[in-house]
């Protein structure tokens, strides 16, 4: 009785103690982003006026967030059975994708697409052939689930990680809400942020390294300028900045004898006809490691590449000297592949 | 009830303080910050949509070197939108309209952003085309001169370029046409060039019209992209902003009018709350104030109670140190108690010889090894503070697990009860003393004669050497048990084993205790034995037997003092003894031997001296009895009566009347004589009053000749003068041949003499001449 008694006024006063407090405090929406914030630390350019310009130099990002985004990346558990992980087709040290045409998913399945690389993704602007995830967070959801990647699902991946004392101390000890599914894809992307290859010879030659490149691959760049490669794959990423019709000057998809879902383009994003056949334009950065070429693989080596881009999407012909030149200068972006600590788990 | 009461209070405090947070946050619901917020992000959509359109157009004109800084704007303008919306959302002014028009802006940077992603693309093929142009036209022309000239081609493929590059720059539809027409002009020369060239030439055509064609093309994305619609729908999100605001702004500053009002309300409410409160209390306080006169009242009255009964009360911790509440009496009776620390010192000042004995078991209470009920037995006890007896019994106050903190300690004035207890033992002493009289009167009266000078010599310290103390010490003793001296018999009993344990000669102390006990003894029995022989008293062994009797009857005690009092009384028995003893020597020498004298005093007391000339007097009817009454014995044993005459001497009381008989059974007065002498005297002699009252004439006599014993006549007169004088009269009674009964009758006399009977006979029953077997000792 006089514990009832006592409890009511109590009560009372909590609930409007808590209606002070609420009106005073209001509502604090911004969640804290430091342990998310990633910026690229650039080094000044030589040539500022070039359509190319250098990749960052370095980074700034939380270093216990990339050893997990690392780990995470080269972790199998994260597939259905617990044998594909993101590195499986995204080899950093083989250029950040397989070498394959088709990427090998779960249980040996063949992909639709030939996979891009992982490095230098972070200076996307979006990802995907088709463009459709603009951020890497976004990315990273597609291939976990997708029945022929690596076949899982996101609330088995949260449950996973989870459950290793290991990762749920690290999420604990980096985000208030500890293990949750945009957690991860927060650690795998900003991991990915950090697979920058810098100091190319080109980029070398652009910060002012004179001696960096040879003649051939000087002599190749101007013709890659001079020849219109250059109006798309330009900026420091060259490519991946825009998007063009595969094909501006020709049907290269009859040409090559049939189109596949693979070969829609964005149009499958934004359901505009206007984006039929319309790629996103790949980085050319160590595009010397990631053959084979372009989104159906069907060629196999950077002349073939620069033959059918002259072709189709410059309407010219290009001599066997000119696409040496080219291929030369393609050679000379191959930067310093970073180290990874993760290793398939 | 009062739950109720508190629910209600409780529900209106909640009212109160709930709706003054809720108000506070309404009033509030304006956030200074979160709307600087969304005006900042407004800004830079305004500023950033800017830059687009300046970026869009130099991006279409080549003025920038890659599309990076587009990228980086278009994700700037992103972001931007994102924090518009994010503090859209915080601010509590998220109208619908504003919401409409947040949907508006992020369409338009999606239409923006299309226009965007659609102007590189052209751009790009647009660049392609028009920079391969100048590259293509000069490899035509050098390929054309090396393969033979084609007339005027230099001239048409340069003008093709030309004009497109011209129409490119400055867009006009002139512009276009003078195009067209010169890429028909040298389509149209085609067969001019040498057959290895036209290929190259048809690329040149292919481009050419290609970039007129894309101008068109991208003409209309610039177009878009210097669209105002990213700014418009900006302004579109800022002019429902602003309406929300302004909304939100005057529906707080309406909530915090409210809140004003609220406010004062409470204020209002608080007050009045706060006034009822105080009269509340006021009245609480007045009804506390007449409780506690109440109270006060009644605990006064219990104090009196405490305070007026024989007993006075106070506690002690176990320290001993006495605590501040206790009965008023206690300071009267003890007034060490407020002078000392502890109960212990004060009993040390009061009654020191009590104290050690109060320490030991106070000391014993306080181990907590005896139960406690043993302990309060110890701690009993009696002591004798200014003439006063107390008795001090204690009481533990037990706390919950049977321990005790405190001592109740009751004290109780016993001196009327010791005093009781003393007359109780006066009595016992007195009848003991009365009982050793009455069996042995010689021998206790040496006793006291004894044991009198043996205390003497003990008190005064005659006996010189322990020796002797000794043995004085035991005779007394002895001799004081033999007679039931109790006291005296325990106190030298006392004193013999102190010495004895102490090895010790007599104190001083114990020869005054001593003399202090035997003076009390003595003091106690002296009513009974009297100062000197003459005042013993003379009791009777059936007085003894009655009072003895209504001892063990349990007789209310001031009847059994009434009894004993009146033994002070002097009985008449001995006077009729003496005048028995009398008849007897009377009897003796008249040669009337062996006269049967029986007495019957009834137990009839008088005041000793009253009477004494009545007794006097009363020799004389003796003698009369005797010597005129009694027959010789060869008189008596002529006419049948046993040889030996017989005399009864009797007194009694018949009411208030006291009657002294002398009776004999003799002859009977000779009437026909007395009224002859009557007649010689000259006095009436008819009736027989007359005849009585000649017979008490001087100088009557009924024997012709007087003897040394009677005859003179003047006995009768003396006895009927000594009645008189004392207010009685004299009766007789007279039967001839069986004798004569002389009566002396007192009215009153019991008041007026102090007589008293043990048993009064009613005198109807009282036998004229009744044999009693009894015979009085006469000491």
């Amino acid at each position: 009785m006089g514990a009832t008694s006592l409890r009511a006024p109590r009560a009372a006063l909590l609930v409007a103690a808590s209606l002070l407090v609420a009106a005073c405090v209001g509502d604090t929406g911004a969640a804290d982003v430091a342990v998310t914030r990633f910026a690229y630390v650039y080094a000044p350019s030589a040539h500022p006026d070039e359509p190319i310009q250098p990749l960052p130099v370095g980074y700034e990002a939380n270093a216990d967030l990339v050893r997990l985004g690392d780990q995470l990346f080269h972790d199998k558990g994260l597939s259905g059975d617990g044998t594909v992980a993101c590195a499986s087709c995204h080899s950093v040290p083989d250029g950040g994708d397989d070498g394959l045409g088709r990427s090998t998913g779960i249980r040996g399945q063949k992909g639709g697409i030939n996979a891009p690389t992982v490095l230098n993704s972070g200076l996307n602007m979006a990802q995907f052939w088709n463009g459709r995830a603009e951020t890497l967070e976004e990315q990273a959801k597609g291939p976990v689930e997708h029945p022929k990647e690596m076949g899982g699902s996101w609330d088995a991946v949260v449950a996973r990680v989870a459950a290793d004392p290991g990762y749920a101390g690290a999420f604990d000890a980096l985000f208030p809400d500890g293990v949750t599914a945009d957690n991860i894809r927060a650690a795998i992307a900003t991991f990915e942020r950090t697979l920058i290859t810098p100091d190319s010879p080109f980029d070398r030659w652009l910060r002012g390294e004179d001696g960096a490149l040879s003649e051939r691959q000087l002599a190749g760049y101007q013709l890659f300028k001079a020849a219109g490669c250059v109006t798309c794959h330009q900026g420091r990423n060259v490519g991946g900045n825009m998007y063009q019709v595969f094909g501006v000057m020709g049907d290269y998809f009859e040409d090559r004898g049939g189109e596949e879902e693979a070969d829609l383009g964005r149009v499958a994003v934004t359901h505009d006809e206007g984006d039929r056949h319309v790629f996103r334009v790949p980085s050319l950065r160590n595009v010397a490691l990631t053959a084979p070429y372009f989104h159906d693989a069907s060629a196999s080596s950077l002349e073939d590449v620069v033959r059918v881009m002259a072709t189709y999407q410059l309407g010219r012909m290009l001599d066997d000297e000119e696409t040496a030149l080219i291929v030369e200068f393609l050679k000379s972006l191959t930067g310093t592949i970073p180290a990874t600590g993760g290793g398939a788990r | 009830m009062v739950v109720t009461k508190r629910v209600i209070v409780g529900a209106v405090v909640a009212c109160a303080v709930g709706g003054t947070g809720f108000l506070f946050a309404q009033s509030r619901s304006i956030d200074v910050e979160t709307h600087g917020a969304v005006v900042r992000a407004l800004g830079e959509l305004d500023q950033r949509a800017a830059e687009l359109s300046k970026e869009g157009l130099a991006t279409r004109f080549g003025l920038v070197p890659n599309y990076d800084p587009l990228v980086g704007t278009v994700t700037t303008l992103e972001e931007d939108v994102a924090a518009l919306d994010r503090a859209l959302v915080r601010s509590d002014t998220r109208t619908d309209a504003v919401v409409a028009a947040e949907a508006g802006l992020r369409a338009a940077l999606d239409a923006r952003r299309a226009t965007v992603e659609r102007l590189k693309r052209e751009v790009a093929v647009l660049k392609n085309s028009l920079r391969y142009l100048p590259l293509a036209a000069e490899m035509l022309l050098r390929d054309t001169r090396e393969a033979g000239d084609a007339e005027g081609g230099a001239d048409a493929v340069n003008a093709v370029v030309a004009a497109t590059l011209v129409y490119d720059l400055l867009g006009e539809t002139r512009l276009l046409e003078a195009q067209k027409a010169r890429v028909a002009a040298l389509a149209a020369m085609r067969d001019a060039f040498p057959e290895d060239v036209r290929e190259d030439l048809d690329l040149l055509i292919h481009h050419a019209t290609r970039a007129a064609s894309h101008h068109a093309v991208v003409g209309p994305l610039v177009d878009a992209m210097m669209g105002t619609e990213l700014e418009a729908a900006v302004e579109g999100v800022r002019g429902a902003y602003d309406a929300a605001f302004a909304d939100g702004v005057a529906t707080a500053t309406r909530w915090r009018t409210v809140l004003y009002v609220w406010c004062a309300l409470l204020l209002v409410v608080v007050g009045v709350t706060l006034r009822k409160l105080r009269e509340l209390f006021a009245s609480l306080e007045r009804k506390v104030a007449e409780r506690t006169a109440a109270l006060h009242a009644r605990n006064e009255e219990m104090a009196l109670v405490l305070h007026n009964v024989d007993q006075g009360l106070f506690t002690i911790d176990r320290g001993g140190v006495v605590g501040a509440e206790r009965s008023a009496i206690i300071g009267a009776w003890l007034p060490e108690i407020a002078a000392q620390p502890t109960w212990g010192a004060a009993l040390a000042a009061v009654a020191p010889e009590r104290a050690p004995w109060f320490e030991l078991a106070w000391e014993a209470a306080l181990e907590d090894m005896m139960p406690v009920e043993l302990v309060v037995e110890q701690l009993a006890d009696r002591i004798l503070v200014g003439g006063r007896h107390l008795a001090l019994a204690y009481k533990p106050i037990l706390d919950a697990d049977g321990g005790w903190q405190r001592m109740l300690v009751i004290v109780t004035d016993v001196s009327a009860d010791v005093a009781g207890a003393a007359a109780e033992e006066r009595h016992a002493l007195q009848l003991g003393a009365f009982l050793r009289l009455a069996h042995d009167r010689a021998g206790y009266q040496e006793f006291r004669a004894e044991a009198g000078q043996l205390v003497a010599a003990l008190a005064g310290g005659e006996g010189g050497d322990d020796g002797v103390d000794a043995r004085l010490l035991h005779t007394l003793k002895g001799n004081s048990a033999i007679y039931g001296v109790d006291a005296v018999a325990a106190l030298a009993n006392e004193i013999e084993v102190g010495m004895a344990d102490e090895r010790r000669g007599l104190t001083p102390d114990d020869r005054g205790r001593l003399a202090a006990a035997w003076a009390s003894y003595e003091e106690a029995v002296a009513p009974i034995v009297g100062e000197e022989e003459d005042a013993t008293l003379d009791v009777g062994p059936d007085e003894v037997a009655r009072v003895v009797g209504m001892l063990r009857d349990d007789v209310a005690r001031s009847a059994i003092a009434g009894a004993l009092e009146a033994w002070q009384l002097e009985p008449t028995r001995r006077r009729l003894a003496r005048l028995a003893e009398q008849a007897q020597r009377i009897g003796a020498r008249l040669g009337k031997d062996a006269l049967a004298v029986t007495v019957e005093d009834h137990d009839v007391r008088l005041d000793g001296a009253s009477l004494v000339p009545v007794w006097q007097a009363a020799v004389h009817a003796l003698r009369n009895a005797v010597d005129h009454g009694i027959e010789t014995p060869e008189e008596r044993v002529a006419v049948g009566k046993a040889a030996a005459g017989s005399i009864t001497l009797a007194t009694r009381l018949d009411g208030e009347s006291l009657v002294i008989e002398v009776a004999d059974d003799g002859r009977g007065v000779d009437w026909r004589r007395v009224a002859e002498r009557g007649a010689a005297l000259g006095l009436p002699h008819e009736t027989e009053a007359e005849l009585v009252e000649i017979m008490m004439a001087s100088g009557v006599s009924t024997r012709d000749e007087a003897t040394e014993i009677s005859g003179r006549g003047v006995g009768m007169a003396a006895l009927r003068d000594a009645v008189t004088a004392l207010g009685g009269k004299v009766a007789i009674e007279s039967t001839p041949g069986r004798g004569t009964t002389q009566r002396m009758v007192f009215p009153a006399a019991a008041s007026r003499f102090r007589a008293a009977s043990a048993a009064p006979v009613p005198p109807s029953e009282l036998p004229r001449t009744r044999r009693s077997e009894r015979v009085a000792h006469v000491h």
